[in-house]
């Protein structure tokens, strides 16, 4: 998830891509017709649906019609083979598809605002800790199946690695489609290995391991003030500390929830919360005050940071800043490490998604755009354009899928876990980044951390 | 009827008079008055006003921008016992005196000098001025670049042969780097106001001072200091409102980390408005907000009051 500024060049025009809202007066015509007509079959749905996933006639009764509106967050990368997606759509099935960009730290703002108001577009597409939230306050539409071409949700499942439309589904109704995948990578300075005297065709498998080198590739000026961290969890951005302490909490037994409150104060969420501090204030190989505008990414491309974990997408940021920086030569990606101890490890991951407002009333096409999106030859020329994986079941043997980064996530999801899925997902996310950040910069101990974490958690539940 | 006879019934009648019928020309000036007062009056009531009351009801509500119960002084109850909410108030109360104390001295020391006529003072208060015609939110950008480990603060310092300053990243530190930068951008607004007030004290007034033998301090302490009141009062409402309700540079440079250390109010209701849609509670500290500046601005008055 970057948060680099959006493609700001609008100029070109695919026909009826359209950027400002100009339509032509056929287009509002066939619009208004397709909603009318649209209502009238919906209304013969909704009498005819009973609690299962909505099932409509499937893609070969359904004719897409009208216009469409999506919303994303900004990513350049992404954008490019977005736009020439939709355009061909158009091309295909004289459906307009008017797209709008948002900075990513407005973005989520914008969704719940538009979203709450009965307004928005009809595509959002939104991170996986999202739906939830929008799905209990029904801000965000069920998957139509028939729109998307499948008879059942099992066919639906199929089309994708398993375990993968978890992320999107709330009280057992599935609620959106994977846009992408992410679980966390290891990476690293190679060069920086050598100059410690370390492998670099050998990072770290295990925390033990990792500490151990962090420990040798950490440097201090005279003062005693840390020079390059050996290695650098991204501090004070909740959503990250969500994906660090899924595998972490995990591996020593505890549980982010417990009935409807917290599930950290125990002794092994305690000893999960001072893992994580323990690196910056008993190893003193990772450093909080350490700072770039774009966080340990921008500190590994500097060689400030000689280790760090996250997604894929590092890869476009820090060769944006660091020409020089170049993957398999001057930096590399291993594998998540795993504690010594742990049988089956979990790797924390998250996914972007696509989902049609409930308020839409051009859903069907809506759904119907979404899935066009999900194809064999769209996941290439995504991933190939952006290093986003749209996890459909053969996505590994698509062009591009051969990058390094990419094969190591690949070899991860069977062990993903996207941690707790529940509507309020944010305080949660915030509740745990107050307690690990309390704890690393001295406030409280490992116990008071998480005794305020689990009565946050309480307050947010009952709220 | 003749427009000066008009006039002089007004008069009478604003002076208590007997003659209660309004002329043609007042009742033409009324209608025309209400005409030209009725747009901004349907916005104030439509963004200001209805908004206000709304926020207010909600606050005794569950408002989730879904649904709003009923939950009478819940949310009011909870402001005792939330820590996060008093640890924002200290935060805001710190960010308050640090972003208006220094910038109130400083802006009012620099206009002494540069209130005189001159190119080089005219030169200097468009050098001031600059940031504050910067976009909030570009300045907030550019100082948390300025900030990094590696950024132009740093490199400035090393270059005296200090050690790097942990400006964002560090509880001790990051708030005051963020007063620095409020410093830096309400500068040059506030020493134009103050440029202004200064220019309207006669100078007459300062040579009978320094024919009376007075010095700078004392000229300062008892001729311009006084003198400055109505426009010092105005100084120190809006910025301590602006102060009390600034929220971007805590939301660009450190979301209200590190440990919250710079988690002001207006971030905290943010928060909890659009992050957790807890929109009850945010608006009980919205109505809290607006009291305790009302209430603040009154002191102010009380404090600095003039004769009107």
């Amino acid at each position: 998830m970057s948060s680099r500024d959006g493609d700001t060049d609008h100029r070109e025009r695919e026909p009826l891509w359209i950027f400002e809202r100009q339509y032509s007066r056929q287009d509002l015509l066939r619009g208004a017709t397709a909603a009318v007509a649209f209502s009238g079959l919906s209304g013969v749905l909704a009498a005819c649906g009973g609690d299962e996933q909505s099932a409509s006639p499937a893609t070969s009764d359904f004719t897409p019609s009208g216009s469409v509106t999506f919303w994303n967050h900004d990513f350049p990368t992404y954008t490019e083979p977005l736009r020439s997606l939709a355009a061909e759509y158009t091309a295909t099935y004289d459906v307009a598809v008017e797209h709008t960009e948002i900075p990513y730290e407005q973005f989520e703002t914008k969704v719940i605002t538009a979203a709450s108001g009965g307004s928005g577009p009809d595509i959002y597409k939104i991170g996986s800790w999202s739906f939830a939230n929008l799905a209990s306050k029904g801000l965000i539409a069920p998957v139509d199946l028939g729109a998307v071409g499948v008879a059942s949700l099992e066919d639906l499942e199929a089309r994708y690695d398993p375990g993968v439309l978890e992320g999107f589904t709330y009280e057992g109704e599935l609620y959106g489609l994977p846009v992408d995948l992410n679980n966390q990578l290891l990476w690293y300075r190679r060069d920086l290995f050598e100059e410690a005297g370390l492998d670099p065709d050998s990072p770290p498998a295990t925390w033990e391991e990792l500490i151990d080198y962090a420990a040798k590739l950490t440097t201090r000026d005279s003062s005693g003030k840390t020079t390059r961290a050996g290695f650098l969890w991204w501090y004070g951005v909740p959503i990250f500390d969500v994906l660090y302490m899924i595998s972490i909490v995990e591996a020593f037994g505890a549980s982010f929830l417990k009935d409807d409150s917290g599930g950290l104060n125990t002794p092994e969420g305690i000893e999960a919360i001072q893992f994580y501090a323990d690196l910056s204030l008993k190893h003193r190989v990772s450093d909080p005050t350490l700072s770039d505008p774009l966080g340990p990414n921008g500190l590994l491309a500097r060689g400030r940071a000689a280790m760090t974990i996250n997604g894929a997408w590092v890869q476009s940021e820090v060769e944006s800043v660091n020409r020089e920086m170049e993957l398999g030569n001057t930096y590399d990606v291993a594998p998540h490490p795993r504690f010594a101890f742990e049988q089956e490890p979990v790797v924390g991951g998250y996914s972007w998604g696509y989902a049609v407002n409930a308020n839409s009333d051009n859903q069907q096409t809506a759904w119907h755009f979404t899935n066009h999106l999900q194809s064999p030859d769209a996941a290439s020329r995504i991933l190939q354009a952006s290093t986003f994986v749209t996890p459909i079941a053969e996505w590994k043997d698509l062009s591009g899928a051969e990058n390094e980064g990419i094969q190591l996530m690949a070899d991860q999801v069977p062990a993903m876990d996207y941690g707790p899925a529940l509507p309020q997902w944010n305080e949660f996310a915030k509740a745990l980044d107050d307690a690990l950040q309390s704890v690393v910069v001295g406030n409280a101990t490992a116990a008071d951390a998480a005794e305020r974490y689990d009565q946050a958690i309480a307050r947010a539940v009952k709220s | 009827m003749t427009h000066l006879t008009a006039v002089r019934r007004s008069r009478r009648r604003l002076a208590g008079g007997h003659d209660h019928t309004p002329s043609p020309l007042e009742t033409a000036q009324r209608r025309w008055g209400i005409a030209f007062a009725a747009p901004v009056i349907v916005y104030l009531g439509v963004f200001w006003i209805y908004p206000f009351f709304l926020a207010v009801y909600y606050s005794f509500t569950n408002f989730d921008l879904i649904q709003a119960d009923w939950i009478g002084a819940s949310n009011y109850e909870f402001l005792g016992e939330d820590p996060s909410f008093h640890n924002s108030a200290r935060v805001t109360l710190w960010f308050v005196l640090g972003a208006l104390v220094p910038t109130t001295v400083i802006a009012l020391l620099l206009a002494l000098p540069l209130s005189r006529p001159g190119h080089s003072s005219t030169l200097f208060r468009s050098l001031f001025f600059l940031p504050a015609v910067l976009p909030l939110v570009a300045a907030a950008i550019l100082w948390k670049v300025i900030y990094a480990t590696d950024g132009l603060a740093n490199t400035l310092l090393a270059h005296v042969g200090l050690d790097r300053i942990d400006w964002l990243t560090s509880p001790g530190v990051a708030l005051w780097s963020l007063v620095i930068m409020v410093v830096w951008r309400d500068l040059g607004f506030f020493l134009i106001i103050f440029v202004a007030g200064l220019q309207t004290i006669p100078q007459t007034l300062y040579h009978a001072a320094s024919i009376d033998g007075s010095r700078h301090v004392r000229t300062f302490l008892w001729v311009t200091l006084p003198l400055m009141r109505r426009t010092l009062l105005f100084v120190v409402v809006i910025g301590t409102i602006g102060a009390m309700q600034s929220f971007v540079p805590a939301y660009i440079l450190t979301l209200g980390g590190p440990a919250e250390s710079t988690q002001v109010l207006p971030l905290y209701l943010y928060i909890n408005a659009f992050q957790f849609t807890n929109m009850g509670y945010a608006s009980a500290l919205a109505v809290l907000l607006f009291v305790v500046l009302v209430s603040l601005s009154l002191f102010q008055f009380r404090i600095l009051r003039t004769k009107w």
